[in-house]
């Protein structure tokens, strides 16, 4: 088990090795309760996402979200949430664990500052949230509604019923493997979780823990808040200019975004696989060929499908040419690693 | 949680098993349990003379990477070249083909100090 921002979760069941080739090959479900789960409805919630988050959201159908930032005033990244319309004045917002309490206050600031006609509320604990993943999942689930939900685009969500029971079911892939979310009450839950779990567990699922989860996301090149994210780093340094709208008047944000776009991004996110034997970690300091420390690791990982020792971090961009031959440097020995590019699994 | 009774262990969660001259040795089910999916090990030399508490390898999993310190002293006779590419043999089955290394030991009587299984076993439950 871990702690992780309060809450007690699992690194693994049996083992990260074997939850993530049943996953691959078959499926696998996560308890992802602990994220922060939100309701944000009013007459102005639309202005008033304009105005708190990088994209743009009056054309979003009902049903539809995408992945968006939520920046402070000199555009470093707050959280990467989701953001699903779920009716007409209503959204659901989910952002990572650690950032729940930071998120909810932030957004209530902005709220008042603005005058907005608008609610957040915390929905996190009367909801439970699972993850399905793995390449039959939807077939799995859609056996278990009895109903195809093999329709839902990526990122699009609908309620379904299951004896009475009222269950969000969303597509929600961040890796390469495809999967849905289930959002429902936790009190009238108990029931239905009970018997998903053991329908799919018939069906060749395995509960996993967040060891797979994160070596899928690494995979995927996601970054992960408090790692490849924090409040120092940019949606630009991240690579992630297309969860930004120029075009939109303001956000928050995004003046020194503009300045960054016009004049180059300090650092860059960046894909290192290394030579050898050894994961890099995070905080692991880079250095080029020259001997010339140029950047630091933020999360490394072995991808059992590769068989390779992989890395993100950021290098200066004023190094960036100079990244055919890198070194990082590990506790007691230096990895030779090569720049190779995001995602390192598609 | 799997103590056999019929090894020997040191504080660093290795096991050792008398074979005639020469011990074996290899990381505990604790251990294995506690450092998660092996991905590597870093295996000493053979025929490298070590002392008791020499760093002789790495175990690095998932989860973090972990020195391997020699239990006893002596010299390196074999190691589990089957580790250099299924490294998981040591999470599923830590005390047979998990094994690391065999050792000729300088001195009997370090081996004959070490704990038995009903003093690790405390250990573990206190640490």
């Amino acid at each position: 088990m871990g702690l992780f921002a309060g809450w007690e979760v699992p690194l693994f069941y049996r083992s990260i090795r074997e939850e993530y080739f049943t996953l691959c090959n078959r499926g696998g479900m996560f308890d992802i309760s602990h994220l922060g789960k939100f309701l944000i409805s009013g007459k102005d919630a639309v202005p008033f996402l304009e105005f708190t988050t990088s994209n743009t959201w009056g054309k979003v159908a009902r049903g539809r979200g995408k992945v968006t930032f939520f920046l402070n005033p000199r555009g470093g990244i707050i959280d990467m949430p989701f953001l699903s319309r779920d009716g007409e004045e209503e959204w659901l917002l989910t952002t990572n664990s650690e950032a729940r309490e930071r998120v909810f206050n932030w957004l209530q600031t902005q709220v008042q500052a603005g005058g907005f006609s608008v609610t957040v509320r915390d929905l996190t604990p009367e909801f439970l949230l699972l993850s399905v993943q793995g390449p039959y999942t939807q077939e799995a689930i859609s056996q278990f509604f009895n109903q195809s939900l093999s329709l839902l685009s990526r990122f699009e969500g609908t309620w379904v019923e299951y004896n009475s029971i009222k269950v969000r079911v969303s597509r929600m892939a961040f890796s390469r493997v495809d999967g849905l979310e289930l959002l429902f009450l936790r009190e009238e839950g108990e029931d239905f979780f009970l018997k998903l779990s053991s329908f799919l567990t018939g069906q060749g699922f395995s509960w996993c823990g967040f060891g797979v989860r994160d070596l899928l996301r690494f995979e995927a090149g996601f970054p992960l808040y408090g790692r490849e994210m924090d409040e120092t780093v940019t949606p630009l340094e991240l690579g992630k200019e297309k969860l930004i709208d120029w075009k939109k008047e303001n956000f928050i944000g995004k003046p020194p975004l503009v300045l960054e776009k016009k004049l180059g991004s300090k650092k860059k996110l960046i894909g290192m696989e290394v030579e050898g034997k050894g994961i890099p970690r995070w905080g692991y300091p880079i250095y080029n060929v020259a001997g010339l420390p140029c950047g630091y690791v933020t999360s490394g990982n072995y991808s059992f499908t590769l068989k390779k020792n992989l890395a993100m971090g950021f290098i200066s961009s004023a190094q960036d040419k100079l990244v055919e031959e890198l070194y990082i440097l590990a506790s007691k020995k230096k990895l030779k690693a090569r720049m190779v590019p995001l995602p390192f699994l598609s | 949680m799997n103590i056999p009774d019929n090894l020997k262990y040191t504080k660093d969660h290795l096991w050792l098993r008398k074979e005639g001259e020469i011990v074996v040795c290899g990381i505990t089910d604790y251990a294995q349990n506690e450092l998660g999916d092996v991905v590597f090990v870093e295996l000493p030399q053979v025929g490298t003379q070590i002392r008791v508490g020499d760093r002789m390898g790495d175990i690095e999993s998932i989860k973090t990477v972990s020195n391997l310190y020699a239990p006893v002293s002596g010299e390196i006779r074999e190691v589990n070249q089957e580790l250099e590419k299924k490294p998981e043999l040591i999470n599923q089955s830590p005390y047979e083909e998990g094994w690391i290394c065999k050792i000729k030991p300088a001195n009997e009587a370090d081996f004959d100090s070490l704990w038995g299984s009903k003093d690790y076993q405390e250990f573990i439950e206190k640490s």
